[in-house]
């Protein structure tokens, strides 16, 4: 699977192939669970492709609406069936939403590597 | 040339023609001209040259003939004194001697008179007749008694016949020429006279003849000249240009000789008189005499040869004067006058042909020049004309004919090719424009269908909306419900946004427990309206069936909205907390925003709700997730409950209205009613949001024990 970008009017969503690493940035509230549909393509195609790790970069992305967290979430949880894929997620202290969304991501999936800075 | 075109205005303007056809016709009439011009001043000079020649020949020919002419009688003199001497003439007894003058009559021709008179008054002589030219004796002596007796002569010069006897007497000695040459003891010329014989004026050539001592005059021997008519034949002959004239004058301005056609004798035979120059009927011998008289003043001043120039009726002459003496008392003046025009005729007539030539090439030059010019023009003007309807706008030209020159015919292929090249780009351009206009009239026609689809989208999704929005605000609890509850001053405000969202809280009271829920579905519209309504009634349920275990509580609601969800197809989920109330102990579980335990001086203890519970509807089980924390409330104290709605509204300038100015204006306003605490923070947030849109529901929850 060759590298690929997401770019809206406030966000980048941005596929590295070699390192299996997906980088979120900017602001994203779109609106509805349908216009999320591309993301959660991108991820769920890159979860088919079995990596032995998939990294999450959230580092940069200052704000994800609740329908967002809400797309994150399903992902996660559609992880525990699929025990060969080790999920890292990567955070910051600095963003308000990551501080309560992303331990929920942790509960959901207990073998998630959060690294939170 | 620069300098000179630079001069002219900018807007001048000159047809190619012109420039082309002037400066050819100018080198031309300019060449033509001064050709024309210095071949009549040569022509000029060459004829003044020539007449000065031709004057000075003919005046020289004119004095060789006078002198030739007047030295004959003086000769023939000199031979007939021998004669007279030595007895071959006998003149007193007329005996013998005609034979002598007969052949002297013979070789000189213009002699009219050979005689010899002596000093009794004897004459002895040969005439010629003036009728017929033939030749006779003449002589008067004693014998005759003195008068004169004419002979015919033979071939030999012999006398034949008696012809007659003249009346009158004659005395030699008496005659001018006789006393003339007397008095002068030498050779002289006697005037000119009226002849005895023939009435003509003569001039006669005398000499006096003396004995062998040289002292006694033995007779006078004389010739003469019939000098009018034999000299005018000369002059006549001569060749002086088509109408010149030559005469011969004496000092007095008498005509001697003229080649003007006139008598020169005047008067009757009894008292003759000559014809002055200045009297002749000849225009040109009268004019030249006048001019001569007038330049000079006496013709006795002239010594020496002239050449002079006047004009005659407006027309120039040459003169040439030349006097001649001959030392024996003959003074005269040859005149030669030739009118310019003799000869400048020629020169006009050629000046007349230079100009018709001139005229001639001056005319095919110009001919020539226009067709070269047509010829070279003609292609520029067609291009001319070609570029214009170009820039017009009118390609269907070309194929611009040219002659055969060829930086033209360049110029007019590529022309044409430009044309082309023009017409097939504006061809294509059009192509283009109508293309793209449909594709902009099937864009418009499509945008319009997707306006039209959302237009009716909008009033679906409008309608919708209102039915969501009516939903929420019939299931809140009514402020008389919240005033029945006892024990608590509770106070709820619930503001959708634009787009309803899925906002939720309730209080429901039995027996004793206050129940509290607050919760936000994800996203907005409908399906999130719906979440909101099923979660109400699971909670409704709940309570009435009295479960006060809190993990059980939620994980029931989660259960009932996860099956729901999933049936529904539905993305949503939501947050949910639940309190519960009783006798000034709260109870919280759930995962929500931070709840706020606001003491009775304002302090606020905030309480992360994120590990009491998980979103309601993603999992379906989250029972180890769930959990509760205790709060124990005193008088004054109390809980504010919100959705994010609150701390994460929007102003102009993108920023947050955040939880630490959330909790100052709570802080601030705690002493007050509930009413009047979600008076303070709803007129802040408000304050705060200004004139932005409001993006999600505002929903604020606030109680405190009385």
């Amino acid at each position: 699977m060759a590298n690929q970008e997401i770019r809206g009017e406030d966000y980048v969503v941005y596929y590295n192939a070699n390192a299996v690493i997906v980088t979120f940035q900017g602001e994203l509230a779109l609106r509805s669970p349908k216009e999320y549909a591309p993301i959660k393509d991108l991820l769920d195609e890159v979860a088919s492709s079995r990596p032995a790790v998939m990294t999450l970069d959230l580092k940069k992305l200052e704000f994800l609406n609740s329908s967002g967290i809400s797309m994150l979430s399903k992902f996660v949880l559609g992880l525990r069936n699929n025990q060969n894929i080790q999920l890292a997620i990567l955070g910051s202290h600095d963003v308000p939403w990551q501080r309560k969304s992303l331990r929920n991501l942790q509960k959901f999936l207990p073998s998630l590597r959060l690294k939170v800075e | 040339m620069k300098r000179l075109f630079s001069r002219l205005p900018s807007d001048f303007r000159i047809p190619i023609r012109r420039v082309l056809v002037v400066p050819f016709v100018l080198q031309i009439c300019a060449t033509v001209g001064l050709v024309g011009y210095l071949s009549f001043r040569n022509s000029q000079q060459a004829v003044q040259s020539l007449t000065s020649q031709l004057r000075m020949e003919v005046s020289a020919r004119i004095q060789r003939e006078l002198q030739g002419y007047f030295e004959t009688p003086h000769e023939i003199n000199r031979l007939n004194a021998t004669a007279l001497i030595h007895g071959v003439i006998d003149v007193s007894e007329a005996t013998r001697g005609e034979a002598q003058l007969y052949q002297q009559m013979k070789i000189a021709p213009n002699v009219a008179f050979v005689y010899c008179g002596n000093n009794r008054g004897d004459f002895f002589g040969v005439l010629r007749v003036p009728e017929d030219g033939s030749l006779q004796l003449s002589y008067s002596n004693v014998a005759t008694q003195k008068k004169r007796q004419y002979y015919t002569l033979n071939v030999r010069g012999q006398r034949t016949y008696f012809l007659h006897q003249l009346k009158t007497t004659f005395d030699a000695r008496k005659r001018p020429w006789y006393q003339a040459a007397t008095q002068a003891q030498k050779p002289v010329w006697t005037d000119v006279y009226i002849a005895f014989t023939t009435g003509l004026p003569n001039i006669t050539a005398a000499l006096p003849v003396y004995d062998q001592s040289g002292q006694r005059l033995l007779g006078i021997c004389a010739a003469d000249v019939v000098l009018p008519e034999e000299f005018r034949e000369f002059l006549r002959e001569l060749e002086i240009g088509k109408s010149g004239q030559a005469f011969v004058i004496d000092r007095e301005g008498r005509l001697i000789s003229s080649s003007a056609n006139e008598p020169l004798m005047l008067g009757d035979q009894e008292n003759p008189q000559f014809l002055q120059a200045v009297d002749s009927q000849d225009p040109l011998v009268r004019g030249t005499a006048e001019f001569i008289l007038k330049r000079f003043g006496s013709l006795k001043k002239i010594s020496r040869s002239q050449q002079l120039k006047f004009n005659l009726q407006g027309q120039r002459h040459f003169v040439q004067v030349l006097p001649f003496r001959d030392g024996r008392g003959l003074d005269w003046l040859i005149v030669v006058a030739i009118p310019e025009a003799d000869f400048m005729e020629q020169v006009y007539v050629n000046n007349r042909n230079t100009i018709g030539l001139m005229m001639l090439a001056l005319g095919t030059a110009v001919g020539v020049g226009l067709l070269i010019t047509r010829w070279l023009t003609q292609p520029v003007l067609r291009l001319t004309q070609a570029s214009e309807a170009i820039a017009s706008g009118d390609l269907t030209l070309g194929n611009s004919e040219t002659g055969p020159i060829s930086e033209l015919r360049t110029l007019a292929h590529s022309f044409d090719s430009m044309a082309s090249q023009l017409k097939t780009s504006f061809e294509t351009l059009e192509d283009k424009v109508n293309e793209r206009t449909a594709e902009l009239a099937n864009a418009s026609v499509q945008i319009s269908m997707l306006n039209e689809k959302l237009k009716a989208e909008n009033i679906r999704m409008g309608a919708e909306l209102d039915v969501v929005r009516k939903i929420q605000q019939m299931i809140l609890p009514k402020a008389e419900e919240l005033s029945q509850v006892e024990g608590l001053d509770i106070v709820g405000f619930m503001e959708p946004a634009a787009e309803v969202g899925g906002d939720y809280y309730d209080v429901l009271q039995t027996e004793g427990v206050v129940t509290l829920g607050i919760g936000d579905v994800t996203g907005h519209g409908l399906e999130s309206g719906m979440l909101m309504l099923m979660t109400q009634t699971a909670v409704r349920t709940l309570k009435e069936i009295q479960e006060h275990d809190p993990i059980k509580f939620l994980e029931a609601v989660n259960r009932t909205i996860y099956q729901n969800v999933q049936r529904m197809d539905s993305e949503k989920n939501l947050t949910l907390a639940i309190l519960n109330y009783s006798d000034g102990r709260v109870s919280i579980s759930g995962q929500h925003e931070e709840i706020l335990i606001v003491r009775v001086d304002g302090t606020i203890e905030s309480i992360d709700t994120i590990d009491l519970g998980m979103p309601i509807g993603l999992d379906d089980d989250i029972t180890r997730f769930i959990n509760y924390v205790r709060v124990t409330l005193q008088p004054g104290d109390g809980v504010v409950l919100y959705t994010d709605g609150i701390p994460e509204a929007y102003n102009v300038l993108k920023k947050q209205y955040g939880m630490p100015r959330f909790c100052q204006v709570i802080s601030h306003s705690w002493s007050g009613t509930a009413e009047q605490v979600k008076q303070a923070i709803i007129s802040d947030v408000k304050d705060f949001i200004g004139e932005q849109k409001v993006f999600d529901d505002i929903t604020l929850l606030v109680l405190k024990q009385k």
